[in-house]
């Protein structure tokens, strides 16, 4: 039986991440005009649009939560939650992106106690887990899998995207190379290259626009705030729908790649019953970073989304808690009633899919 | 794993590598392209928040994560984006149009320290406050003004009246939070202006 709501428990979560990364800037805009404007006025007089709308859905939520609370304690309830998920502080928690944090130690050689105290979630969280921050978390794998949708439609009207293969070693090199041209030349290269930080800069970016046009009278949608980022971004998603899927994740992602390295030892790993499976193919089809669940050793690639525990129709896929990985049993051998031991038939079709696509890193058995 | 696998392997690395180092060199050169010269003083000036260290290391140090921007309630902490003549991505505040309001929350919670603590308000240096005495209307003899002196958070510290309200900075005093220049009257450029000292990337 397949398990559809683990995957709509895992939408749900990355939405939900979407929606803050929305709604922070929107209500750092809103605490703006709380503290030194006349929010109301600006709540009557400005016309129907996106921006007053936004300041009035802030200023009603805020208010049925706390419908008693003065200016003070409304602006302290804002503050209460600052940041992205680059680097943020949600109720007195500090949290970094290991990313983040070892790019900036490596390229000003100083360490900080925020950034330590911050790393230590994600870091402990990514070597229980495994690298859950891609798949459940990250706004741009959220995006890349959407967007990966429209290869079906492109199937559909006979244009068959393209399923380019690249070495999944390179994320680590670039990783690497990252963190070594950080260090030489005192640049931080890595908040310029990864989307996930660049996606955040950039919402805030056309956010903070919009209200400064709104300043100046004009209310309509423009996106005249938008920055070379969005062209990074657009070109990521047209290869994904296009050229490779999910290639950003699978083999250049220096954040999927550290992830990877954290999760090397991961207690949470999805096991198959190879006396359940029926070598139906499913899991590999639904696997966005293009493993093979069948083969029982996904190694240090696989970034806990169980899509295909939830593709599964046996059963035979599950999540297991062991940092062991599950002895490799072979494709189940289907007795035909002549005798002949033969593989499934559509186990045939695996082998000669897209089973090269597992590189050489992705064959590192842990 | 065979010979000619392996070859392949280590022609992988070398490939990857090479390209990874290229492009990083450029990004890395891009973010640290030669600082602009010091911003014409016609044009308005652009300062970083308060405790910001210099500029190198405060690139360094800074992994653009808006915090700053969000802990700062005036509003005169910005995120640069093209256009600005700072790195983008990075804070800064413009007092020509807001100034700052010497609140400190933003060095409080600066996660790298690229805002580093300040104690107390008068430890501040973002720049200093030059009058361009053509433009002042209290030095020029056109008028009466001391809109400056009555915005300063440390008259008689950071700046002085003298005759018809004629403004005077001291060197010594002068944190550079720009609320002078936010209050100048004057318009298009401002008479008092605060200079940052500093090339930002």
């Amino acid at each position: 039986m397949t398990k559809p709501h683990l995957q709509w428990l895992r939408h749900g979560i990355q939405t939900s991440v979407i929606v803050a990364i929305l709604a922070i800037p929107l209500g750092i805009q809103y605490g703006e005009y709380l503290y030194n404007r006349n929010l109301d006025r600006f709540l009557d007089e400005w016309p129907a649009s996106f921006q007053r709308g936004s300041l009035r859905a802030i200023h009603d939520a805020l208010r049925a939560t706390a419908p008693s609370a003065d200016r003070d304690q409304i602006l302290q309830k804002l503050q209460s939650v600052r940041g992205n998920h680059w680097s943020a502080q949600i109720l007195g928690i500090s949290l970094t992106d290991p990313l983040a944090g070892i790019g900036s130690i490596c390229a000003s050689g100083a360490v900080t106690k925020t950034v330590l105290l911050g790393m230590i979630i994600p870091i402990l969280a990514t070597v229980v887990l495994g690298r859950v921050f891609c798949s459940w978390i990250c706004p741009i794998g959220f995006l890349l899998e959407l967007t990966g949708k429209l290869r079906g439609v492109l199937s559909l009207i006979k244009i068959p995207p393209k399923h380019v293969v690249f070495w999944r070693g390179n994320k680590y090199v670039l990783l690497g190379a990252g963190l070594i041209v950080s260090a030489l030349t005192g640049a931080a290269v890595s908040n310029e290259i990864y989307p996930p930080a660049l996606f955040s800069r950039e919402i805030h970016n056309a956010i903070s626009f919009l209200f400064e046009q709104a300043e100046n009278g004009f209310f309509g949608f423009t996106l005249n705030g938008l920055t070379g980022i969005s062209i990074l971004l657009a070109l990521v998603i047209i290869i994904e729908v296009f050229v490779s899927q999910r290639m950003w994740c699978r083999y250049l992602c220096p954040g999927g790649a550290l992830y990877s390295l954290l999760g090397y030892r991961r207690l949470i790993r999805v096991r198959r019953e190879s006396a359940k499976c029926d070598s139906c193919a499913a899991c590999i089809k639904a696997c966005g970073m293009g493993l093979n669940p069948m083969k029982d050793s996904m190694g240090i690639e696989c970034d806990n989304c169980w899509a295909c525990v939830s593709s599964c129709g046996e059963d035979a896929l599950a999540i297991q808690i062991s940092p062991e990985r599950w002895p490799s049993a072979g494709h189940k051998k289907i007795l035909k009633n002549d005798g002949k031991t033969q593989k499934g038939h559509k186990s045939h079709h695996i082998r000669h899919g897209r089973q090269d696509d597992v590189g050489t890193l992705g064959r590192i058995k842990t | 794993m065979n010979r000619r696998a392996f070859l392949k392997y280590l022609a992988q690395i070398a490939a990857s590598s090479l390209a990874s180092f290229f492009f990083l060199n450029l990004v890395a050169k891009r973010t640290l392209k030669d600082p602009d010269p010091l911003r014409p003083p016609s044009e308005p000036q652009v300062l970083r928040p308060p405790g910001a260290r210099p500029e190198k290391e405060f690139l360094a140090r800074c992994i653009r994560c808006q915090r700053c921007q969000n802990a700062c309630l005036t509003g005169a902490i910005r995120l640069a984006g093209p256009g600005d003549g700072v790195q983008e991505g990075t804070p800064f505040i413009k007092p020509h149009d807001k100034a700052c309001d010497l609140c400190l929350a933003c060095t409080r919670v600066c996660p790298t320290q690229a805002l580093a603590p300040v104690d107390k308000e008068t430890d501040v240096r973002m720049g200093r406050a030059v009058v361009d005495k053509r433009l002042c209307v209290s030095h020029n003899g056109t008028g009466i003004c001391g809109a400056c002196y009555t915005a300063c958070p440390f008259k008689n510290q950071a700046i002085t009246q003298g005759t018809h309200n004629a403004p005077t900075i001291m060197e010594d005093g002068c944190v550079g939070c720009g609320l002078c220049e936010e209050a100048c009257p004057g318009e298009g450029i401002k008479a008092i202006r605060v200079f940052s000292g500093r090339t930002l990337a």
